[in-house]
């Protein structure tokens, strides 16, 4: 009787973890526990074998392809996310590289007097400022924004 | 690169499939995610690792917002049979299995009844970790939910989902 019982709790503690034990998803410990207990109990290698069995089964379920075309046509559309991720990064180098040229030239050309560049700095130096700011402020609101993933 | 590509979209569209059934939805479903994949702001790369999760976590609910939208939930049958591959299909959970084809594809119909007797969570683990072959946490992704409970979810459905199986076997065999 007493065995019984303890056979019991056992069998009902190795079930909820058969399932992982199949699939490989336990930790080494939780197999060990497994593995010891499946060696003696039948009614547990039982369930073992019709879960093997159930997995092989649906595996062996096949499904309609979809059609060439389509898929031709969505492989296109997603091989365009990486055309955007490039040509962003060309457009964004393009631009940096053109901006750093007009700056380099405009510091070392002598003909404009310093007073001049120096208004031109700090006036660029705001824009720069307050953009930098503005973006910050938008991206720590779209981290926190919980209605984000609702467009998915 | 092209390759793994293809196999996640054909994957996405079996998935959409096996949710909405009928084959010209499923691919609409597709294009969709991929519109989805291109204009999302946090749409992993294409080539990153998290990519297919996420790509079947958006297909699958296009696929929901699909089913409700035509209210076809009391599942029919597929337009294009779900076919069987293979002739290795044992069942041996039954004495008697059946062994020509036309009992096989007899099969392929019980499994898909079978399947559809699940809750819709254990239907859709099942799948994702039995057929789509998905680890345990890539299936949390998908459906969003704690990685802690997709074991218990997908024990409790393989266990139902071979006892329903067991018994329309059993009831056939009677006959």
């Amino acid at each position: 009787m007493n065995d019984n019982v303890y056979d019991d709790k056992f069998c009902k503690q190795v079930d909820e973890l058969l399932s992982g034990y199949v699939d490989g998803e336990l930790s080494q410990q939780q197999s060990q526990f497994v593995a010891l207990h499946l060696a003696t109990c039948s009614t547990c290698q039982q369930t073992l074998t019709s879960i093997e069995e159930l997995k092989m089964t649906i595996k062996q379920v096949s499904y309609p392809a979809m059609e060439q075309q389509q898929l031709n046509a969505v492989l296109q559309d997603l091989s365009s996310q990486r055309m955007q991720q490039f040509s962003w990064f060309a457009l964004i180098s393009g631009i940096l590289i053109c901006i750093i040229f007009a700056v380099y030239q405009f510091f070392i050309d002598s003909t404009t007097p310093w007073y001049f560049k120096l208004s031109i700095s700090l006036i660029w130096g705001g824009i720069i400022g307050l953009f930098l700011s503005v973006l910050r402020q938008r991206l720590l609101i779209r981290k926190t924004d919980k209605y984000n993933k609702v467009e998915l | 690169m092209n390759q793994a590509l293809k196999q996640i979209t054909q994957g996405a569209f079996c998935f959409a499939l096996q949710l909405v059934k009928q084959t010209a939805d499923a691919q609409d479903v597709v294009q969709e995610a991929a519109a989805v994949a291109i204009a999302h702001p946090n749409a992993p790369r294409i080539s990153s690792p998290e990519f297919k999760a996420w790509f079947y976590r958006v297909a699958r609910n296009k696929a929901l917002d699909r089913l409700r939208q035509i209210k076809r939930q009391s599942c029919d049958e597929y337009d294009e049979q779900v076919e069987l591959s293979g002739d290795t299909m044992q069942l041996s959970m039954t004495e008697n299995g059946p062994e020509s084809s036309l009992q096989q594809s007899r099969l392929k119909g019980q499994v898909a009844k079978a399947m559809e007797q699940l809750s819709p969570m254990q239907k859709e683990v099942v799948l994702l970790k039995d057929f789509h072959q998905f680890s345990y946490q890539d299936i949390a992704k998908v459906l969003d939910m704690p990685s802690g409970s997709v074991m218990s979810v997908l024990h409790r459905g393989r266990l139902t989902l071979r006892d329903l199986l067991q018994q329309q076997w059993k009831e056939h065999n009677e006959r």
